[in-house]
């Protein structure tokens, strides 16, 4: 197995790293500075890291300020709280206002498995692509984390940005080049094109293999951006394949898959099919059970797929 | 620092100009919210006649002072003493809320300069003028930041996170005004949701509090001219004020938040602030 790494730690080095090159850049926590990757910011900025205990709210408002007047604040925080709780402020205060603030909801999904459904986060695709000038990106590795917390620090505007806490693997190359607004095609396939985010990316691919190895020609490919979608590519896609499958670990409605339906339902329309946790209150368990019983785990995703494949051709036959 | 009685007459003046202001939009636009934008305006024309460090030619110049308009719905204060101060032509007043107005029912800085924040739900202004306050001590600058809110305004919890977090951070340079006029939408502030002691409540929270009269540029003069009155404690200055002042009919009448003037009633306004002639 290659090296795993925690993404909320990856993406608090990387703010570090950018905050040495930009004096505008700083950190934000609501009383969770560690367990959001900012303890080595704070050692080394303790004076632009700034803490505001409990107050989602106004430190929404108090990042729009401050981003008013030339700062680059980076708060991160637990998913529905920086995402739901202060929701009205993100509308208000950044996304009309068009403040250059950039939130980052950790542990998003199912990450905080135990925890229950007041922890785990379902829905903040769904609320903040709904609002116009939020960017919304769910970068699948500890390379493409650091893409996108660059490319949010040098992007003028709100950006949201999605990350787990579970521990994952690194499939891009040094070399890798993320482009706002772009997908990235990692296999191409006829029977059936699998588009996902974040840390389902290298679980898809995964399965994928397990597919390939079945016979079905399977496509993958990953969505960093889900704000500005990459329509030309799904448009692309929606041509050369059978059926299309969205993967996510958010609730099926109003994540990638809406959004991938929303585009291709009026512009080329395609057979979608959503798995993600159904329209339900998440349970509890370990964070492997959660993935099995909503089917995003490895094993879930090849069922779906070989289900999804019988049933074209049952239809097909029938 | 006392102010003249010079001072005094002109500030009077600029305060009936102000009205006169608002009701020009109200009559535009058919309708808009008078009450609160009337119960603050000696606070507005005293603090950009008298005290806030801007210039209408830079509405950017990065040292200015800043003020945000936290209850948004007072947008008509803030629109006249921004026309009476020469951010705009006064013309545009009369596109007061007809379609894509740079002077849209609550403000939007996108659309007209110097509006500071996109306010119109409350509770949101305190804390967006915190950082700004903020990011200026950060900057070692000498801007300070007034956030303008009304008293049925502080029942919304942001207030307070904004309020503990300032205080925290020892904003001295950031100004809570809040215009107590007594009344919302629906009646008295004190039946609708009681949020007195204000004075307590903010002291509680580690600012500096004064109650002034609202409408006395002598006192709002005072308290404006001595801050911080605490050095590391950020101020809250309590304007008791009249909801509608300046409008007999209006006066302390809660129907008159927002107000869709009859010929009737419209033509007593103009009367009351000596408009017939203008």
């Amino acid at each position: 197995m290659k090296e795993l790494n925690d993404p909320r730690k990856v993406f608090g080095k990387q703010v570090l790293e950018l905050a040495k090159q930009d004096p505008r850049i700083l950190a934000i926590s609501t009383d969770s500075s560690g367990s959001s990757g900012f303890a080595p910011f704070k050692e080394y900025f303790p004076e632009r890291h700034l803490e505001f205990g409990l107050t989602e709210q106004a430190a929404i408002g108090f990042c729009a300020g401050l981003a008013l007047n030339g700062k680059i604040p980076f708060f991160c925080a637990i998913t529905p709280f920086i995402t739901m709780r202060c929701f009205e402020q993100v509308r208000d205060d950044l996304a009309y206002t068009f403040a250059n603030v950039k939130i980052v909801g950790r542990n998003s999904g199912l990450d905080y498995s135990y925890l229950g459904y007041t922890h785990q986060s379902l829905e903040d695709i769904a609320v903040i692509r709904s609002l116009p000038n939020m960017v919304v990106l769910a970068p699948s590795d500890p390379i493409e984390i650091r893409a996108c917390v660059k490319e949010a620090a040098e992007h003028t505007g709100p950006v949201y940005i999605r990350i787990g806490s579970e521990k994952m693997p690194t499939f891009h190359n040094l070399s890798y080049h993320f482009s706002l607004g772009k997908g990235e095609i990692l296999q191409k396939g006829r029977d059936i094109t699998l588009i996902t985010m974040g840390g389902m990316v290298w679980r898809t691919m995964e399965a994928a293999k397990e597919l390939v190895k079945l016979g079905i020609k399977v496509g993958v490919i990953s969505m960093p951006t889900i704000k500005p979608l990459d329509c030309e590519l799904l448009l692309q896609v929606s041509k050369e394949t059978d059926v299309i499958l969205t993967i996510e670990d958010h609730s099926v409605v109003g994540g990638l898959g809406s959004a991938v339906s929303e585009f291709l339902s009026q512009e080329n329309p395609t057979r979608i099919i959503k798995l993600g946790v159904p329209d339900v209150f998440s349970t509890t368990g370990s964070y492997s059970e959660l993935m099995e019983k909503y089917h995003l785990s490895k094993d879930g995703i090849v069922n779906s797929v070989i289900n999804v494949i019988k049933k074209k051709k049952s239809n097909y036959t029938g | 620092m006392e102010i003249t009685g010079n001072q005094i007459n002109n500030l009077k003046q600029i305060a009936l100009n102000l009205r006169r202001n608002i009701v020009i939009m109200i009559q535009s636009g058919q309708g808009g919210h008078l009450g609160g934008s009337f119960s603050c305006i000696e606070i507005i024309a005293a603090l950009y006649f008298s005290t806030l460090r801007c210039n209408p030619q830079d509405p950017q110049w990065e040292d200015r002072d800043r003020f945000i308009l936290s209850a948004g719905h007072k947008c008509l204060a803030l629109y006249s003493v921004l026309a009476e101060k020469g951010y705009f032509d006064k013309n545009l007043l009369k596109t007061y809320d007809s379609l894509d107005s740079p002077l849209p029912g609550h403000p939007d800085r996108h659309k007209l300069p110097g509006v500071e924040a996109n306010t119109g739900s409350l509770g949101h202004g305190l804390a967006i003028g915190g950082g700004m306050a903020l990011a200026g001590k950060i900057d070692e600058k000498n801007y300070k930041v007034y956030v303008l809110m009304g008293d049925g305004e502080i029942a919304e919890g942001s207030v307070w996170e904004a309020a503990e977090i300032a205080s925290h951070y020892k904003l001295d340079n950031l100004i809570a005004i809040v215009d107590r006029n007594k009344l919302q939408i629906h009646g008295n502030t004190k039946d609708v949701l009681n949020t007195e002691s204000l004075s307590a409540k903010w002291s509680s929270f580690g600012w500096q509090t004064l109650e002034v009269d609202g409408h006395d540029f002598k006192d709002i003069f005072r308290a404006l001219k001595n801050i911080p009155i605490k050095k590391d404690r950020p101020t809250c200055i309590i304007a008791n004020t009249i909801k509608g002042k300046g409008l007999s009919f209006a006066e302390n009448n809660y129907k008159y938040h927002h107000w869709k003037p009859t010929d009737e009633e419209m033509k007593k306004a103009l009367i009351e602030l000596g408009m017939n002639d203008l």
